[in-house]
């Protein structure tokens, strides 16, 4: 018997893949997005919102994660944005390696902007690298005002929070100040944006900075070269 | 909660490491799992005993250490653990902390022959 030292992420793998996604879209000078939030947030709507209120500014692409259906991807494809499903079949997150699959059949050519929409669920996506440039979280008015408390990882491990169904403040009970306060104080580099999807208003505060980051990304691109995933 | 897909690729790693290291058996796989990466370990060595069939990890254990959370108030720059669930600096009560410790899944070690 003998002993073999590794110490190795388990998601070394993972993360391998990830970076190949990053590189991937980093050439073509796509800005993504790792969406994530628990079930009924508003991710999808912030989607369909964001499709709506850039239309004509920029190409938007999404590929959606669910464990079962592809009622989002209908929905999305109706308004006529590329859009493609993995499910999951009960996995709780998405992977690096069934996005580098859905990036193979999305059509990518002019876009700007790619959303990826992940399972709804506030703890495992955390832990799984995707190749983005951007994580942003949905939290809603409804679902209270103690989720950073509660999830605190998730929190954490974004770049944006934004705070979704805020027409609903002042119905369901939600302290916005606490809220925004232990937001900040778990992460001080944060970017948060109050908005509701449902009647539009706090949608400008979020797409200007969904252009300026697609400007960004267009700038840095690096030359592009053919070539795909392996 | 994700120990299905968390158990799959730590067996892809553990046989693709000891295949490199010319093992032909793999007796024992050493995980270290901090507490607060979410990860049941009974729940992993579930998942581990239907996955280890028909692989050169068929006889082998799982043995897990865990990692307790190491928190950092960034406001008063004392190090602590959880108070159960919550991350609250214990002295100033603020959320203004950094996970130090606790958050990871390693691959630390095989036992092999």
């Amino acid at each position: 018997m003998r002993n073999i030292g590794v110490q190795e992420a388990i998601l070394s793998e993972n993360d391998r893949i990830a970076a190949q996604n990053r590189g991937f879209l980093a050439q073509r000078g796509i800005f993504t997005i790792n969406l994530m939030a628990s079930p009924g947030a508003g991710k999808t709507s912030l989607i369909a919102g964001s499709i709506e209120c850039l239309r004509g500014e920029l190409r938007l692409a999404v590929i959606e994660g669910d464990i079962a259906s592809s009622i989002d991807t209908d929905r999305l494809t109706s308004m006529g944005v590329p859009a493609v499903q993995i499910n999951t079949g009960g996995d709780c997150h998405l992977e690096a390696h069934a996005v580098a699959q859905a990036l193979s059949r999305l059509s990518l050519e002019g876009i700007d902007l790619l959303f990826i929409e992940n399972v709804g669920n506030l703890i495992c996506p955390t832990s799984f690298d995707l190749g983005q440039s951007s994580k942003v979280m949905v939290s809603s008015v409804s679902e209270g005002d103690d989720k950073p408390q509660k999830y605190p990882a998730m929190f954490q491990a974004v770049d944006v929070v934004i705070l979704n169904k805020t027409d609903l403040l002042g119905i369901c009970p939600f302290d916005r100040d606490p809220f925004l306060r232990a937001v900040r104080q778990l992460n001080p580099e944060v970017q948060i944006f109050e908005l509701s999807c449902l009647t539009g208003a706090g949608m400008d505060a979020w797409t200007d900075w969904l252009n300026r980051r697609v400007d960004e990304t267009r700038e840095i691109r690096r030359p592009s070269q053919p070539g795909g995933l392996s | 909660m994700h120990e299905l897909s968390m158990t799959e690729r730590l067996m892809q790693l553990a046989l693709s490491k000891a295949q490199e290291a010319g093992a032909r058996r793999i007796l024992c796989i050493h995980v270290v799992v901090g507490d607060s990466s979410g990860l049941v370990a009974d729940c992993m060595s579930l998942y581990f005993e239907l996955l280890k069939k028909g692989t050169m990890a068929e006889e082998a254990r799982l043995s897990f250490r865990t990692t307790p959370t190491k928190l950092l108030c960034r406001d008063c720059r004392i190090q602590y653990g959880p108070n159960g669930d919550r991350w609250e600096c214990p002295r100033c009560g603020g959320l203004s902390v950094e996970r130090l410790q606790g958050g990871e899944a390693l691959l630390e070690a095989l036992e092999v022959e």
